[in-house]
């Protein structure tokens, strides 16, 4: 019988604390913008509270917009007024990365086109192959940067741009935005009304969803422990945890035993038990700031109710975003998760989970 | 010094003057037999072997004179090489200008026209007909390329190699674009012609001289 093997995967675990000086929480959250959902895990809380309500996601406006020619993010004036006066991110929806064009803008003020062979030997923009194609790249990676000098009025590489958006190929998709003006902007949202008003704009919602669980076994956690894989003074697999977070936001059957005819997954050893359990997911287009607000709630949450012994934070970036972390490459090739969890400990340690599928860059 | 210079002569040397010297062969068989021997002398004179015709060995140095001079006369029409060696082929710097060569073009359209007036509208029989078409004047454009950067380059294409056009652009820029990774289009009043350069890599002079071009699978780049 044929043995194929798994395809390849990256799992990368770190351990540090808020306070400490390099600790690169902030940099792995602001390097990672293309999140599609947010999702807290609350142990020992009955519902959420209202430290965290208070930075919830819904409290965040995005749109989809139909049938939006790329060029409109490239003109000069959208740059000045819109990108560089606050965070704004674009993703194409309904275009998967495996075989169709996929078009991102980062808050970095980079347009990123993941376009396949024949579109990018039409188009005449410059670009990389990407990594995961062989010898004979059929996948090409196109990185513009927006608020490079060049990219002004006048200059050769911006009448390019133009041309090849505009007269070369008008490309057109589903975008969904969302943009944070900055704190000096008055204006606010209808300044990016305006400029695309002659488009359809939808108002999207972010959808929350709940799972909560009474009397539920989760595991001990030591937040010193170490992460080598150690099991024989009594600790955690500190792998079989990131597995038990998923099965509970998987909201599946986690309460089975050796007998259990359809799942015998247990939670891993030592497990206390606790009353409540509580998960709620929040998914649409999340932004970096919000994500920074629940992690900071989260963490004085954690330290300050005694019924928590750890809570987790997860955050899902899109299957087919053309990024992962940074500029880094995404890919599809059997799953295309990319994500990342904190475990959040009260003495203000916390344990990074960071999963990459297997056409991915190791962040 | 004079007592050396005025001695007689040793014997042997003028004991033999009387052989003319036209007698090579026997003056080296005496000579022989007198440093040799007999017998040793008989068995190396026959292997000896000497010119008789004199007169061959002095015309030797007439025929290769000729052959120089015929060669030379033959340089005298310059091979491909020695053009390119002299930049016959180079269009000199001060003629980069487009506007020189809308004449060209317009001479170009022109004989395009009454090519293709007398084709038939059968298509497999037009592209025939365009094979055979001189395309030297063509207002051309890369329409696609492996590398994006010539992707738009447009203007007048003024020689094509084996395996180039050089093309003159609208900012008087002479592009030298490589066929066999690119894709081209011209037009000629309503015709719109697609040329896949891979299956084009041919001199133009072969092209309009065969007529017919291999059929091929593939369009890919």
């Amino acid at each position: 019988m044929a043995n194929f093997p798994a395809p390849k995967s990256n799992l990368i675990i770190e351990r540090s604390s808020f306070k400490h000086q390099k600790s690169r929480h902030l940099a792995y959250i602001s390097g990672h913008p293309l999140n599609y959902a947010v999702e807290v895990l609350l142990p020992g809380a009955k519902s959420l509270p209202d430290s965290l309500a208070d930075v919830s996601p819904t409290l965040d406006d995005f749109f989809l917009i139909r049938d939006l020619p790329i060029v409109e993010f490239v003109g000069e004036d959208f740059i000045t007024k819109i990108m560089k006066n606050g965070q704004f991110t674009a993703l194409s929806v309904g275009t998967k990365v495996d075989n169709d064009m996929v078009v991102a803008v980062l808050p970095t003020g980079h347009l990123i086109l993941s376009v396949d062979k024949d579109i990018y030997q039409v188009l005449g923009l410059s670009g990389k192959p990407s990594k995961f194609t062989g010898l004979d790249p059929a996948r090409y990676m196109i990185q513009i940067d927006l608020f490079s000098e060049n990219h002004k009025k006048g200059k050769k590489q911006y009448d390019r741009i133009i041309w090849a958006l505009k007269d070369r190929l008008n490309l057109c998709f589903n975008f969904l935005l969302s943009w944070e003006p900055g704190d000096g902007n008055v204006a606010g949202l209808s300044q990016l009304t305006q400029l695309l008003d002659k488009y359809k704009m939808e108002d999207v919602s972010v959808k929350a969803a709940d799972t909560k669980r009474k009397f539920s076994l989760i595991p001990e956690l030591n937040s010193c422990q170490k992460l080598k894989e150690d099991e024989s003074n009594g600790a955690h697999n500190i792998r079989e945890v990131f597995e038990w977070i998923g099965t509970v936001s998987c909201d599946s059957n986690i309460a089975g035993g050796p007998e259990e005819y359809s799942s015998c997954y247990t939670c891993p050893e030592p497990c206390v038990e606790v009353k409540n359990l509580m998960c709620r997911q929040w998914s649409g287009l999340i932004t970096v700031s919000r994500i920074q607000k629940m992690l900071t709630a989260l963490r004085s949450f954690v330290m300050s109710d005694t019924s928590t012994p750890w809570a987790a934070l997860t955050v899902h970036g899109f299957e087919d975003a053309p990024i992962s972390w940074w500029k880094n490459e995404h890919g599809y090739h059997k799953d295309g998760s990319n994500l990342y969890t904190f475990v959040v400990f009260p003495d203000e340690t916390y344990w990074l989970y960071l999963a990459v599928s297997t056409h991915d860059v190791c962040p | 010094m004079d007592e050396i210079l005025y001695q007689e002569l040793p014997r042997q040397s003028y004991a033999n003057r009387n052989l003319r010297t036209g007698d090579g062969e026997k003056y080296i068989n005496h000579f022989m037999k007198q440093k040799l021997g007999d017998k040793a002398a008989s068995e190396i004179v026959p292997h000896i072997n000497i010119d008789k015709d004199r007169k061959s060995k002095s015309s030797k140095p007439e025929k290769s004179r000729r052959e120089k001079s015929s060669r030379l006369r033959r340089k005298r029409v310059l091979s491909n090489t020695d053009k390119k060696e002299m930049k016959l082929f180079e269009i000199p710097l001060e003629q980069h200008r487009y506007n020189l060569y809308k004449p060209l073009h317009e001479l170009w359209l022109a004989y395009m026209r009454d090519c293709l007036s007398h084709a038939t509208k059968d298509k497999m029989n037009l592209g025939v007909k365009l094979l055979k078409c001189d395309l030297h004047g063509s207002l051309i454009q890369v329409t696609k390329s492996k590398c994006p950067t010539y992707v738009g380059v447009c203007g007048i294409l003024l020689q094509e190699t084996k395996n180039t056009f050089k093309i003159i652009t609208e900012e008087n820029k002479l592009k030298t674009v490589p066929k066999s990774s690119c894709e081209f289009t011209f037009t000629v009043d309503e015709l719109v012609v697609t040329i896949h350069g891979k299956h084009f890599c041919v001199r133009s002079s072969d092209r309009a001289m065969k007529g017919r071009m291999k059929d091929r699978v593939t369009i890919d780049l």
